[in-house]
């Protein structure tokens, strides 16, 4: 292929209205790509940043729930009796207790 | 990403609630578990199974086995110090007043007086509580289950059958 020369390119006549239209063209596609990659609203970004600041507190939640839980565990909950049968001695005398007591209130009503 | 999002929460949501589920105490009383001048005993379910399971002693008009069944764990506080029996006492009116525990009865007798009341709802156990109040001293037993105003009864009804 020979050399380009630009000035029997420019002697080439352009056809009439070409520039217009190239114009209305690309003017037609810078809208279409702005319509595309449309910005997002204010109210969902404020969506999006309150979405993940309410996982964090969620998370931070529970894991202080769970702290707290353990921290009882280690004591509340800790079966005092580990002999079954002096767990059942203490029930025994618990429900004894409470067994006589109920009986000497009806006792005041029979 | 949505989908395990969801499916995420509800997992902690059902590891929460299960969690409270087996907590079967009454939570006011837990703090006693280590404070000074104060008894606190515990007693699980599992151990209520184990004892019951391996015991043949009986409580005169309380058919144990059966009400062991249905327990889900007992609490037993008792002060040492007129201090610490004041605050236990400030403690179990607060929560009688604040989750509308029913007075079952009161019995004043040599001994002291002996409240008993009775709190079911309809997504927790039931809790019978029973305070009794030597003179400068209180212990609180709670006993919390699955069971009904008519077990509580039932008690009576055996008791006095036998006599």
């Amino acid at each position: 292929m020979g050399k380009l020369n630009w000035k029997e390119l420019e002697q080439i006549p352009v056809p009439q209205g070409v520039e217009e239209r190239l114009s209305a063209k690309i003017d037609e596609w810078e809208r279409a790509e702005q319509k595309k990659a449309k910005p997002r609203s204010a109210v969902r970004q404020a969506a999006r940043y309150l979405s993940v600041a309410a996982s964090l507190v969620l998370l931070v939640g529970i894991g202080w729930y769970a702290l707290q839980e353990d921290e009882s565990e280690n004591v509340a909950l800790r079966d005092t009796y580990q002999n079954p049968q002096e767990a059942y001695a203490e029930a025994e005398k618990a429900l004894s207790l409470l067994a006589s007591n109920l009986n000497k209130g009806m006792a005041h009503l029979r | 990403m949505k989908r395990i999002m969801i499916k995420a929460s509800l997992a902690v949501l059902c590891a929460l609630l299960s969690a409270t589920a087996i907590h079967a105490q009454v939570a006011d009383l837990e703090k006693y578990a280590d404070t000074k001048n104060v008894t606190y005993v515990y007693i699980s379910k599992l151990m209520l199974r184990m004892a019951g399971n391996k015991s043949d002693i009986s409580v005169p008009g309380v058919e144990m086995q059966r009400m062991l069944e249905k327990m889900d764990g007992i609490q037993i506080v008792m002060s040492k110090s007129e201090k610490t029996a004041q605050q236990l006492n400030a403690d179990v009116r607060s929560l009688v007043k604040r989750d509308n525990y029913e007075p079952l009865m009161q019995v004043d007798d040599d001994g002291g007086k002996v409240n008993i009341y009775y709190h079911q709802s309809k997504k927790q156990s039931t809790v019978v509580m029973l305070t009794t109040q030597p003179v400068g001293m209180l212990s609180v037993f709670a006993f919390t289950g699955k069971f009904d105003l008519e077990d509580v009864m039932d008690m009576m009804v055996e008791e006095s059958a036998k006599e």
